[in-house]
């Protein structure tokens, strides 16, 4: 399973993308997102126990606090066309060489 | 237009190590933010930082990095920059970093006025060693080495820089990235010796010992403490009492940037040795 | 090709100043300095003579800030110098161990003093040639060279920037107070009588540079910064990548490798003057000013009929293990005289490795070592057997 989910919002030109890999479940994106788009979750499998998610993408008002405020670059919200040119994290090596 | 953080990261590397909530990651991104909006070319910047957890910074950022020695971000950055003047520097440091250990170069690298980019990530702590108390730790905090509350006077580190020469000077925090990436770009964009400090979160170290472990919290508790410089103008000087005042709080467009004041020699001296000949 | 002073006539300089015209000679163009007896004259001729050559003096704040200047400008492709003296080699110590670790060229002088603390700032000591080889923390190789006449003192200098640079490390260049103050005439060497060494660039695509690959040899290519390869450069210890690793196994085999692309080298780097050792029964060992006097007691030896003869090092790290070794094996006795109370001596004792008598001639009150003193140690092992 790829640990990046794309939120596709259908009323409005906006696109949530979530690393699950890079979340920590550190909570700021929630607290910061006024309209509740984001919920924290419990992720057994990960060593912080919780991870973000999208609970609605529609209610997303594109005012991107979640991405600016979140400390590792877990959450990304564009525009579609602005999808498209995105780095995404390769995963960390874990092997020595 | 979205910034492609990833672009200037080595996105390999990622997850970073820094604790969850911590707020280095907000201070990279809006550093990111910055590089991005001034077009600066990664191969055209180096990053430089001495020791500490702000200091790994640089190991995830895909330009020319440098992790040095306690304290001493600024000599390798100066020797950097004045090897090659037309480069980008930018320092990256802590708290305990820039200003015990690494006291001294910080006051000279303002007096110069040599053009490097200095971010203070300020988080009132040593983190990485264990949560001892650090020249910006508040009187009266706990910390590792303050079990008893801290009885030592803080540095205010932008009025430091100020009276040491610094010619660009301000202060954000990591409870508002969009603000802290704008003081960030416009040091960045000067010319001349900007320190910028990021008041941040270490809710593992002093968090912990001070009621606010949970990033949110602690995070919550920066944004109450800080006023902003227009805002704080108009408040009475009994409400400012406790408060840190955010902004750009110095800037100095006149006074002579050090590499320009070395070529504009090396030309002297040149144009001297060449009439003697 | 000039020798960057435009002088080839005959000068009268002081060991200092053939320092810093012969660095320029060898491409230093970054110099950074603090000021400290008995080392300033270095900084006084680089302020004014790296400008005209288009290169960077600064005076920094203090020591450790020169030394991680010249290590953050040798990583921009620059050939970078300090100078300073004991307590200012104290002070660089972490930064050096910095450049060893990182593996970044750079030369240091020290102009040795007495010590310890702040000791004898204007006086003649040679008591930092352990420190030179142990004081930083850590494993690591040492490459110092400790010439003791003027010309010697330039080709040391230009052979410091080259062994900086075809090793990756910081190279020593230790002078004591009477060599880096003692002004000689000189011809000024030609370029024609030295070879200048440049760091060896990647040959491979960024995408495929590490700046600690050592499929290339022990020493690896070297980029510079700002050239399109976007390294890491880490005092942590590094994989190939120059990323920290805290694996056991890559930190030991990086380790061995930094100490091993010097050691390996070490018959290469030994440079010796034998002077009239091939009868001698009684070997002097020494370095530096202290080694003229032992010249002299040396002679002095031979007209009173005893077979004395010089072993001196112009390279005194890596140790000429296997030179001294020989040695012992022929003569009767070693007299080691050393501005100190006993540090080479003791390096002399490991390598001989053999029960004979190894006596040292110690001074450490500023003054030189009189050649008659060395001359009746001389005498005395020739007479006592010890």
């Amino acid at each position: 399973m790829s640990n990046i989910t794309r939120h596709y919002a259908q009323g409005k030109d906006i696109v949530i993308i979530i690393d699950r890999n890079l979340c920590k479940g550190c909570d700021i994106c929630v607290q910061v997102c006024t309209p509740g788009t984001l919920e924290l979750v419990d992720a057994p499998d990960k060593w912080e126990g919780s991870v973000v998610q999208v609970k609605d993408v529609e209610l997303c008002n594109f005012c991107r606090l979640c991405e600016i405020q979140c400390p590792d670059f877990a959450i990304r919200v564009v525009k579609k066309a602005e999808e498209e040119g995105l780095t995404m994290a390769k995963g960390k090596k874990t092997s020595a060489e | 237009m979205a910034v492609d953080y990833l672009h200037y990261l080595r996105a390999d590397k990622l997850p970073h190590m820094w604790c969850p909530g911590c707020g280095i990651g907000i201070v990279v991104k809006s550093m990111i933010g910055a590089i991005d909006a001034l077009g600066w070319d990664k191969n055209e910047t180096a990053v430089v930082s001495g020791i500490g957890c702000t200091s790994r910074a640089p190991g995830y950022m895909d330009m020319n990095t440098l992790h040095t020695t306690h304290g001493r971000a600024l000599t390798f950055a100066t020797g950097v920059k004045m090897a090659a003047p037309d480069k980008h520097v930018i320092v990256i440091a802590g708290d305990g970093d820039s200003s015990a250990i690494g006291g001294n170069h910080f006051i000279h690298a303002c007096r110069r006025n040599i053009d490097i980019t200095m971010i203070i990530v300020n988080n009132n702590i040593y983190g990485m060693t264990g949560g001892q108390f650090s020249p910006t730790t508040p009187y009266g905090a706990k910390a590792a080495t303050t079990p008893h509350g801290n009885i030592d006077p803080a540095f205010d580190l932008g009025q430091l820089a100020i009276g040491a020469g610094a010619t660009y000077v301000a202060r954000g925090s990591v409870d508002n990235g969009r603000m802290l990436q704008k003081y960030l770009k416009d040091g960045m964009a000067h010319h001349g010796f900007s320190v910028i400090e990021a008041l941040s979160n270490c809710h593992t170290q002093f968090g912990r010992r001070n009621k606010m472990s949970d990033p949110v919290v602690m995070v919550e508790w920066i944004a109450n403490k800080v006023v902003t410089k227009a805002k704080a103008e108009k408040m009475p000087p009994e409400e400012l009492e406790g408060k840190i005042i955010t902004g750009e709080l110095h800037r100095n467009d006149e006074r002579p940037e050090y590499t320009d004041e070395y070529s504009q020699l090396i030309q002297r001296v040149q144009k001297k040795a060449g009439v003697h000949q | 090709m000039s020798n960057g002073s435009g002088r080839t006539d005959i000068v009268f300089w002081s060991g200092n100043e053939i320092v810093a015209e012969a660095a320029i000679a060898a491409g230093c163009r970054f110099y950074a300095g603090y000021p400290i007896t008995p080392s300033s004259e270095i900084a006084h001729v680089m302020a004014e003579r790296l400008p005209e050559v288009g290169g960077t003096f600064i005076q920094m704040e203090d020591e450790i800030a020169s030394m991680g200047a010249i290590i953050g400008a040798s990583l921009t492709g620059k050939k970078t110098m300090t100078a300073t003296s004991g307590p200012g080699f104290s002070l660089k110590m972490e930064n050096i161990g910095y450049a060893y670790m990182a593996e970044v060229p750079c030369v240091v002088v020290n102009v040795m003093r007495g010590g310890p603390s702040t000791g004898l700032p204007t006086a003649l000591a040679q008591a930092d040639v352990m420190q030179t080889r142990w004081g930083t923390h850590g494993d690591h190789p040492t490459i110092a060279l400790t010439p003791a006449y003027h010309r010697e003192i330039y080709f040391s200098t230009i052979k410091a920037f080259n062994y900086a640079e075809k090793y990756r490390i910081p190279v020593m260049l230790l002078l004591d107070e009477v060599i880096g103050h003692m002004s000689e005439g000189m011809k000024v060497p030609d370029p024609s009588e030295y070879e200048i060494f440049n760091r060896i660039k990647p040959s491979v695509p960024p995408e495929k540079y590490f700046p600690y690959d050592s499929s290339f040899g022990d020493v690896p290519p070297m980029a510079s910064y700002f050239e399109g390869f976007r390294f890491h450069v880490t005092g942590l210890n590094h994989t190939k990548t120059g990323f920290p690793t805290t694996d056991p196994d890559i930190c030991q085999r990086e380790e061995e490798r930094m100490i091993r692309k010097v050691m390996k080298d070490a018959e290469a780097l030994a440079d010796l003057e034998e002077y009239q050792l091939d009868d001698a029964e009684i070997a002097v060992f020494s370095f530096g000013s202290t080694a003229r006097g032992a010249r002299v007691a040396v002679d002095e030896a031979r007209k009173q009929g005893i077979k004395a003869g010089l072993l001196r090092a112009i390279t005194l790290w890596p140790f000429p293990d296997r030179q001294v070794h020989e040695l012992a094996s022929r003569v009767k006795a070693f007299v080691v005289p050393e501005v100190n109370l006993g540090q080479m001596i003791l390096e002399v004792e490991r390598t001989a490795h053999r029960d004979m008598p190894i006596v040292g001639v110690n001074r450490v009150g500023g003054v030189p070592i009189p050649p008659y003193e060395i001359l009746s140690k001389i005498k005395e092992v020739a007479r006592n057997g010890r």
